[in-house]
């Protein structure tokens, strides 16, 4: 009768049933695992480039950083160097000028000299002045010597201005012992000044004669643009 | 009936076996993504100790130069001071000498405006100094013409 065959022929059915159920399976179950794999390939990509080009910037900005401080303290350095070279440069220069000012005494030992000197800065007094009367201050010591030339200064005055005649009068008070030497004159009672002692005349031209002092001592600065 | 049921069950069995796989593939994939992000964190901290270590080396190196670098400035300072030292000790005296020949050496030079005319002649006055008596009187000053 059919059952037998019927019997063997659902079996076979429901084997079949199964085979495919279980085919199902394992193919879905590959494109699962399939798709796993790249979407964990995907993700440790994205993350890790992700990060690296952090990493990247930061140390990029790091060493940029870096670099930077170098080339400032190098700067530094440049600048502080050239700030001591200049610095004593100019104390050079400064010792020169002192040096000349502890000197200035020595002309007073030698009337032969000083006196004309003197003689020259009344004039010069007497000239920028043009008064009648005209008060001339030295130091003590150089009292006598200062009188021997008196006459000549006024001739000297006179000559220069056609005819002009002026009273000098000595002051009774000295300049103080530590001026060097030189004269100090006023007039209308103190109102007028001129100090004309030698160390004023010092500063004065120390002043003027710096670019000279510089060139003798260290020669021409060939970076020097303008000299007047 | 009984071999109809067995097959039924049977069929349900493997049903329920194919179920479990593709929910452990789900499981699986789920566990796959939780490690790529784990991978990648290790990645990216070797990439750092790399890195980190690149940028020390440059770092020391650096450093290294810079001391370099102080003792050559510094050198090349010393050397020009020293002939700056030379230059003047060689060039002192005479511009010394010079100041002083300019502080001595003067002109007295009237102002280029001044204008005089020829003044008739007055004798001289007498030099006075303050507080010592001269024996003749005084002479009359006299106005003077004067124009600048």
């Amino acid at each position: 009768m059919g059952s037998k065959v019927e019997a063997v022929d659902v079996n076979k059915q429901i084997k079949h049933m199964m085979a495919f159920i279980e085919q199902e399976a394992n193919e879905k179950v590959e494109e699962i695992d399939a798709k796993a794999e790249e979407e964990f390939n995907i993700e440790k990509g994205r993350l890790v480039h992700q990060q690296r080009i952090k990493i990247q910037e930061y140390y990029d900005k790091r060493l940029k950083q870096v670099n930077l401080q170098k080339k400032i303290q190098n700067s530094n350095l440049q600048n502080q160097a050239r700030l001591k070279v200049l610095k004593a440069r100019e104390d050079h220069v400064y010792g020169v000028v002192e040096e000349a000012r502890r000197r200035l005494g020595q002309i007073t030992s030698d009337p032969q000299r000083y006196g004309p000197v003197l003689q020259a800065l009344i004039v010069q007094g007497l000239f920028q002045l043009l008064e009648p009367v005209v008060t001339v201050r030295c130091r003590q010591a150089d009292l006598s010597l200062v009188q021997s030339i008196l006459d000549s200064a006024v001739r000297q005055y006179k000559e220069a201005t056609k005819g002009m005649n002026v009273q000098i009068k000595i002051d009774d008070t000295f300049l103080p012992a530590n001026v060097c030497g030189g004269v100090e004159m006023h007039t209308k009672g103190n109102r007028i000044k001129i100090v004309n002692t030698l160390e004023s005349r010092l500063d004065l031209l120390a002043g003027q004669m710096l670019p000279e002092i510089r060139t003798s001592l260290f020669g021409r600065n060939m970076n020097r643009k303008f000299d007047d | 009936m009984t071999r109809t049921s067995d097959g039924i069950s049977s069929l349900l069995a493997a049903e329920k076996k194919a179920v479990e796989k593709i929910e452990d593939a789900k499981k699986n994939k789920v566990r796959r993504l939780k490690a790529a992000k784990e991978q990648a964190d290790r990645e990216i901290e070797g990439l750092q100790r790399e890195q980190e270590a690149e940028f020390r080396k440059v770092q020391s190196a650096h450093s290294g130069s810079k001391d370099a670098m102080v003792q050559r400035v510094d050198g090349e300072t010393e050397a020009r001071l020293k002939s700056m030292e030379s230059d003047v000790a060689t060039h002192r005296e005479q511009i010394i000498a010079r100041i002083l020949s300019m502080v001595y050496e003067i002109t007295p030079k009237m102002h280029e405006n001044a204008r005089f005319e020829q003044q008739e002649q007055p004798p001289p006055p007498k030099h006075v100094q303050y507080g010592h008596q001269e024996e003749e009187p005084e002479d009359q000053e006299e106005d003077q013409e004067e124009e600048e």
